[in-house]
């Protein structure tokens, strides 16, 4: 029971590791995508 | 010998089209479709006297000849081929008295099209009631053609409209906008390529997605050579063509065109000169948002005090019907605390977007963008700023996002820069458990002094988004204006079904996102607070024991002892411990430090992240408000007391706490400069304030 409990908790504590690191790493999307950042709309 | 004439009924939807339609044709009318497609067309005739006979053509409402869908596709085509059985003889721009700005936009354009044009102001039965006075002559002077007031709900105008249609050969086809003003260059190089040419006409067809087949093709053979520049730059010049147009309509209407709302006595322009007025106007939405949070805090209690001991049992009751262990732990100090930090946000959550919504439903939120953007354009924001600043009170990531549409680069800079500083709802959490631990739940001549400071913390947001923007209007400098038109709906009563599906959706992105986060960092949370390095995390059951063996401590109170030296000693108290000295002068222990830490990646996981961290430490059955009302400093006075709570509050005001707004920001100006500036001026923003008043108030 102990080495399950072990598991499971380490387990839960990777995929909030996991979600996290995914959740907030700079994501690069495709330049059409993205405004030029001058304002022109493009 | 009866002499048949075209002639088209054109105007923005809404306008009253299709009753001059009715007026003018009676029964003989007939519906079709356009060929091929399926936008209806609808035609009549009428006899204007003994030998004229009119065709009158119904055409789809459009707001302007750059189409932007099949049915404005329908006007544009037919406009520009004189070769269509149904090319008018003369048009007819029906325009709304009260929206005659912008409907004038359509009439300039057709007018330059260089066909007979007349312009018709609608529902003039309306002009007494809304004080509107029009200096026809002028107008008509101004607009180099023929003016007719038209109300079909007193039948009146529509003999005078006969008459200038049987005489529309003397109607000028002059046009008000020489193109060469948009660019001189191109549409100079365009006149020369095509000397015979109207240079609008040639300038819609190269722009407009039209139908060639259909057009003069042999008269423009090489029109595409025209879209050399790129589609953005073509875009640029139309959107120039558009700001040329108003300019010279504004003129025209300064000196023709007045409203007196003074005189108005519809119950519309009542309550409009009622709740835009320049003093009461304010005073009415101050009012309104007192009312709003105070019922946020009156009737949200009673399901948040149920929540908060709800989850306080749940983890308990995990506790003793689990078998013990170190999940067991995780699920009930970690994940169910945790949780319980977001869940226990919901009715608040819902409350706010309740009472938003029905404000855009009703039409008021127009109102309040329409008697911002004359306050906020002294400070450099454009009008356009006014909708991210408001729907920055949801989340700053739309906010930002929505900025798209402020075409002047140093007012989208300053608004993107700002917008962070009004209240995101993802502040409440934090606000609404430190207003309620630290400000008395009373109240003065019926008003809770909780409800007021929710208020006054939304109020400072947007006082300090505008003391920004004016700072950075002088620092950044551009030459340009953007220009802003709002349209006022009418008045409306709520609908349900709308209302209910705003606070449905906002509730649930707002637990489904944030959840989420909370949940995997109030797992790590527990991990780094429940393991530590060194003999003192691990012999900390005998180091307590011994330190305390001289004093007679109950089980419970050694157990407390034990739990607190686990703390301080394990991963997040060490991370804790060492950023201390930074916030102590605020106020602030090492605890409320990891929260500060974790809150970083949004701001609602500082609730969660102390309820986790206390749960570690404390009794399961606590609840999160028990649990930090009951946190004490070394010299055993209360952690959050006025001070401290005062000083937090200004922090997560101010303070930059949010990865994502950040990350927003870096997308949309395309550098990590603007972030930079953003994170490092609001957090020193943040803990001077802070600072200042911990200090004044300790």
């Amino acid at each position: 029971m102990e080495i399950f409990q072990y598991t499971v908790a380490i387990f839960l504590g990777l995929w909030a590791l996991y979600y996290l690191i995914r959740k907030f790493r700079p994501k690069n999307k495709p330049a059409t995508v993205q405004g030029c950042g001058r304002g022109c709309g493009c | 010998m009866i002499k048949n004439i075209n002639v088209a009924l054109i105007g923005n939807p809404n306008t009253g089209k299709t009753s001059v339609f009715n007026a003018l044709t009676g029964l003989n009318q007939k519906v079709g479709n356009y060929p091929g497609i399926t936008v209806e067309k609808k035609q009549g005739s009428c006899r204007l006297d003994r030998i004229t006979k009119a065709r009158i053509l119904d055409l789809p409402g459009t707001y302007s000849l750059n189409a932007s869908s099949m049915d404005e596709s329908v006007v544009v085509e037919l406009l520009l081929n004189k070769n269509d059985p149904d090319f008018p003889d003369v048009a007819v721009v029906v325009t709304d008295v009260e929206n005659l700005k912008r409907n004038l936009l359509l009439f300039t354009q057709i007018k330059d099209l260089e066909i007979p044009t007349v312009l018709v102001i609608n529902m003039s039965d309306q002009m007494q009631r809304k004080g509107i006075k029009i200096d026809i002559e002028k107008l008509e002077e101004k607009l180099i053609t023929s003016v007719v007031l038209v109300s079909t709900r007193q039948n009146s105008g529509v003999e005078k409209l006969k008459q200038i249609l049987i005489d529309y050969r003397s109607i000028s086809t002059l046009p008000i906008l020489d193109p060469t003003t948009i660019d001189q260059d191109y549409f100079e190089n365009l006149g020369k390529a095509f000397p015979n040419q109207s240079l609008y006409k040639l300038w819609l067809v190269i722009t407009q997605d039209v139908n060639f087949t259909k057009l003069e093709r042999q008269k423009v053979p090489d029109s595409t050579q025209f879209k050399t520049q790129s589609q953005s730059y073509l875009k640029k010049l139309q959107q120039r063509e558009t700001i040329k147009r108003y300019q010279s309509i504004n003129q025209i209407l300064k000196e023709t065109y007045r409203v007196n709302r003074e005189e108005a006595t519809d119950l519309r322009s009542k309550l409009d000169n009622l709740l835009i007025h320049k003093f009461w106007g304010y005073v009415i939405f101050f009012m309104i948002l007192l009312i709003i949070f105070q019922a946020i805090f009156d009737w949200s209690s009673v399901p948040m005090d149920f929540i908060d001991s709800s989850f306080a049992r749940m983890s308990e009751w995990i506790k003793t019907q689990m078998p013990a262990g170190i999940l067991t732990d995780l699920i009930a100090e970690g994940v169910v605390s945790g949780l319980g930090g977001i869940v226990i946000f919901i009715p608040q959550i819902a409350f706010l977007f309740l009472f938003i919504s029905i404000l855009e439903e009703t039409g008021y939120m127009s109102r309040v963008v329409f008697l911002m953007d004359r306050g906020l354009r002294k400070f450099g924001l454009s009008g356009k700023s006014v909708v991210p600043l408001i729907s920055g009170t949801a989340c700053a990531i739309p906010a930002v996002m929505a900025t798209r549409n402020i075409e002047n680069w140093k007012e989208r800079l300053i608004t993107i820069l700002v917008v962070p500083f009004t209240t995101c709802s993802a502040r409440l959490p934090v606000y609404m458990i430190l207003i309620s631990l630290v400000i008395p739940n009373d109240r003065l001549l019926g008003i809770n002094y909780q409800g007021l400071t929710l208020m006054g913390l939304y109020l400072i947001g947007f006082l300090m988004a505008i003391v920004s923007a004016s700072i950075l209007n002088r620092l950044l400098k551009s030459p340009n204006k953007s220009y802003f038109v709002v349209e006022m709906p009418n008045y409306k009563l709520p609908l349900l079904k709308n209302v209910a599906i705003t606070v449905w959706e906002k509730t649930r992105s707002f637990v489904v996102e944030a959840g989420k986060i909370i949940l995997a960092i109030s797992i790590l949370l527990w991990f780094m607070a429940s393991f530590g390095p060194g003999e003192k995390f691990s012999n900390a059951e005998q180091i307590i024991t011994q330190q305390y063996s001289n004093e007679a401590l109950n089980d419970l109170e050694l157990e407390n002892k034990i739990a607190s030296f686990k703390l301080e000693n394990s991963y997040i108290g060490i991370l804790g411990k060492t950023i201390e000295p930074i916030i102590l002068p605020l106020g602030y222990d090492w605890k409320i430090g990891i929260a500060l830490i974790s809150s970083f990646a949004a701001r609602e996981v500082f609730v969660g992240t102390l309820a986790t961290i206390y749960s570690v430490e404390r009794d399961a059955e606590e609840t999160i408000k028990t649990r930090m009302a009951g946190e004490t400093r070394s010299d055993g006075s209360r952690l959050f007391n006025l001070p401290t709570g005062i000083s937090l509050m200004l922090f997560y005001a101010f303070a930059m706490q949010c990865m994502s707004t950040l990350a927003i920001v870096k997308k949309e100006t395309n550098s990590w400069k603007w972030p930079g500036i953003q994170l490092f001026s609001m957090t020193i923003i943040a803990y001077l304030s802070a600072l200042m008043a911990y200090q004044i108030l300790k």
